[in-house]
């Protein structure tokens, strides 16, 4: 069952203020992944408590670099129930997994950081992954 | 006399709903309102102007965090 949108605004809203764009249907997230040569940080946000709490200021720590991808989007695990799916079809060779933030470039995923990497970790940690990725995936001579 | 008042079994009735209404009977916190302080440290994280107050308030938050699963 969803929890109370009152309780999950706060959550969305910590990216969404960073410029993410929320991917509410399955066809948003086609239209961005599909039409988008560019590389597309897909975040999937959740509720799980910490591990989601060090995922989201560990993502705002790793935009703050030189190198970020372009185009920034999430969707909420068991809120956007359809647009969540959508993208795990996408994220093929895993398993679904939340919190997690995959890059995809050119509709191919390119990295993926699960759950379990984000939990236990702080976001200093989370952040340096995420850079190490933007810089391989991102970078222009990357491109 | 019997019948006069109510029932010793509608007075434990009221004194149940009386008592629930108060929020008597609750272990405690929720897991999101123990979470909340943690939550507050990470959206001034990400909202923290400067990289390294942002590092400092995602570091507090992380520890908050990390105490929240050591008391559990």
């Amino acid at each position: 069952m969803p929890y109370p949108d009152l309780m999950v605004a706060p959550m969305r809203e910590d990216l969404t203020r960073l410029g993410f764009r929320e991917l509410r249907t399955a066809d948003d997230v086609d239209g961005i992944l599909e039409n988008t040569a560019d590389p597309v940080l897909v975040v999937v946000n959740s509720v799980c408590g910490c591990a989601a709490g060090n995922m989201r200021p560990g993502v705002a720590l790793s935009l703050r670099s030189e190198v970020v991808p372009p185009v920034l989007t999430t969707v909420f695990a068991g809120q956007d129930t359809e647009s969540t799916a959508r993208v795990r079809d996408y994220f093929t060779g895993y398993p679904p997994s939340s919190p997690s933030v995959a890059l995809m470039k050119d509709g191919e995923l390119v990295y993926m950081l699960e759950r379990h990497q984000i939990e236990g970790r702080g976001p200093e940690a989370i952040a340096e992954d995420l850079k190490s990725a933007y810089q391989e995936h991102c970078a222009p001579e990357a491109a | 006399m019997r019948g006069a008042g109510p029932s010793w079994a509608g007075l434990a009735l009221i004194l149940l709903l009386g008592l629930s209404a108060c929020g008597f009977g609750r272990s405690g916190p929720s897991a999101s309102e123990q979470r909340a302080p943690c939550d507050s440290l990470a959206a001034q994280a990400i909202d923290a102007e400067d990289l390294g107050e942002a590092r400092r308030l995602a570091a507090r938050a992380s520890d908050c965090y990390s105490g929240l699963q050591t008391a559990r």
